[in-house]
């Protein structure tokens, strides 16, 4: 097992294209997350927040800084080496679309404890149907079978499956309706007592943040513009204009 | 002088055919709207798009629209055919769709768009209908009309696409918008400004609107009241300033489990479904 999860990111920039199409998508950004912190990344869209997230999760390499997580260093301009993955898992806003439709929940789950080597493959995709509220008779039905709750279910146990140090989670219940998506914070939630991962949830929705969230970076066109821990977010203590406007129109006030 | 309302429908119902019969996924709807905002609410599944789509005439084959009365400033809709249906949509109800991305013509411009609805509807110079079509798009709160009327919909962002989504629609001066999703597409910030935009214009111009939502306390804070519908069927029908007073245990628990600070990381409470509510 590796140590402790962390997450130390410093001076990271994320381009998208190149050339002169080139994009300045993420600027310097600076964060450093604690072991077994829910850590939250706000902004609106545009604001580089979901491009961080994807940085981390290894899925964009054109990005220059310095980037450890869970004591593995990501390397700048490249693809991980595939244990990298076994560190960091994400869950994806939309579930009708994150899930390949042609494989069985069975699959679908089996897939990565296979590739990363796990013994008794059986044994933890009936317990991970359990952990996420599902049960065995789920085991084998095909994507379209489910409902959007129970899609992200099967997200989250996947995610959860190789026993990642770190969770990230973009957006998971804004696709979902008010009753399914309290249903997966608590799921979330009880995950988070079970397990020691460290996650980093992305949303623009502050109220979802506040009811997750330790700390909060507020991110605006590519730049951290303001932290903040959940307490300061309930009680109003922000500064920066910017955060004020996401929290006066989150519940529908002028700024 | 009370005014006669805009749109009057009573005992809608949609069904489609199913392995044992009919199912239907909207019974006996009832809505008088005049010139205010009227919202749906409901969680997937509860009938409120195919209450919208009913409303259209969009409800696609093989499903089947019954009602008791539906009628447009007074004027029978039961008994349109197609065309009536398409002169009806295009010039009397407007409607806004959730992403527009998929609902404005990917392979037109912007400026096009606008003027063929101009062209549909009046007989006006190319040069006429440009201005036209210019100021509407500044009407929408859009900063630089020109370059917008140039542009294709993939080059604008969410927001914008959705202002030009409405753009479009308000060239033919509907009475009646219905707006379905029209903001859950976008982030916070753009979806005030959306909303905003949608007061501004249904109260300036006196237009009625309903909007669809499964968003709760966006349309408690929007509209003027809120039908709630579950399973098909409108459980509660409340006034927006007094969601508090709800009584249906479907809406209380809607609102219950929202995230709320008094809540904070504690389990939220998850609505238990009893089978009483599917029977009127």
């Amino acid at each position: 097992m590796s140590k402790a999860a962390a997450i130390t990111i410093s001076g990271v920039d994320v381009y998208h294209g190149h050339g002169s199409q080139r994009f300045h998508a993420v600027r310097q950004a600076d964060l450093t997350v604690a072991p077994r912190e829910t850590f939250g990344l706000v902004g609106g869209s545009g604001s580089g927040k979901s491009t961080l997230l994807r940085v981390l999760a290894g899925l964009l390499s054109n990005w220059s800084g310095a980037i450890t997580l869970a004591g593995q260093v990501l390397p700048p301009g490249e693809r991980p080496p595939r244990s990298y993955y076994r560190h960091v898992q994400m869950v994806f806003q939309d579930p009708y679309a994150s899930l390949n439709p042609r494989h069985t929940v069975d699959r679908i789950l089996a897939e990565g404890l296979v590739l990363h080597g796990f013994a008794d493959v059986e044994q933890r995709i009936r317990h991970l149907l359990d952990q996420v509220g599902l049960g065995p008779r789920f085991r084998f039905r095909y994507p379209h079978e489910l409902s959007g709750g129970q899609r992200q279910r099967v997200a989250i146990a996947r995610a959860i499956a190789l026993e990642p140090d770190v969770l990230l989670l973009d957006e998971p219940t804004s696709a979902l309706d008010a009753s399914v998506q309290a249903e997966i914070l608590n799921l979330l939630m009880a995950i988070r007592r079970e397990r020691p991962v460290t996650c980093v949830f992305v949303s623009h929705d502050l109220s979802v943040i506040t009811h997750l969230c330790d700390r909060v970076a507020v991110m605006q066109q590519g730049a951290i513009v303001e932290r903040l821990s959940g307490d300061d977010l309930v009680a109003r203590h922000v500064q920066h204009p910017y955060t004020r406007q996401l929290l006066a129109a989150s519940e529908g006030l002028p700024a | 002088m009370t005014e006669a309302p805009l749109l009057s429908i009573d005992g809608l119902t949609v069904s489609f055919p199913g392995e044992d019969g009919p199912v239907a996924v909207v019974r006996d709807f009832k809505l008088e709207i005049g010139r205010e905002k009227v919202g749906i609410v409901g969680e997937s599944g509860s009938g409120k798009s195919m209450t919208a789509r009913a409303i259209l005439g969009l409800i696609p084959k093989p499903g089947v629209v019954m009602a008791n009365s539906m009628r447009l400033h007074g004027q029978d809709m039961l008994s349109l055919d197609k065309t009536g249906w398409r002169r009806l949509r295009g010039k009397r109800i407007g409607m806004i769709l959730q992403d527009p991305k998929f609902s404005l013509n990917p392979v037109m411009r912007i400026g096009d768009q606008i003027t063929e609805t101009l062209q549909l509807h009046e007989k006006i110079s190319r040069a006429e209908q440009r201005e036209r079509a210019l100021e509407i798009l500044a009407a929408v709160g859009i900063d630089d009309p020109q370059r917008v009327y140039a542009a294709y919909p993939h080059e604008l962002s969410g927001g914008m696409g959705q202002r030009a989504m409405i753009a479009a629609m308000l060239v033919s001066s509907p009475d009646l918008i219905i707006a379905d999703e029209p903001t859950s597409a976008l982030d916070v910030l753009v979806r005030e400004q959306v909303l905003k935009l949608l007061d501004d214009l249904v109260t300036r111009r006196g237009i009625g609107l309903i909007l669809i939502s499964h968003d709760l306390p966006m349309v408690a804070r929007f509209c003027d009241r809120i039908l709630v519908m579950y399973r098909g069927r409108v459980v509660e029908s409340l006034d927006a300033r007094h969601l508090d007073r709800a009584t249906h245990p479907y809406t209380r628990g809607l609102i219950a489990c929202l995230p709320s600070p008094a809540l904070r990381g504690q389990v939220l409470p998850s609505l238990s479904r009893d089978p009483a509510w599917e029977v009127a």
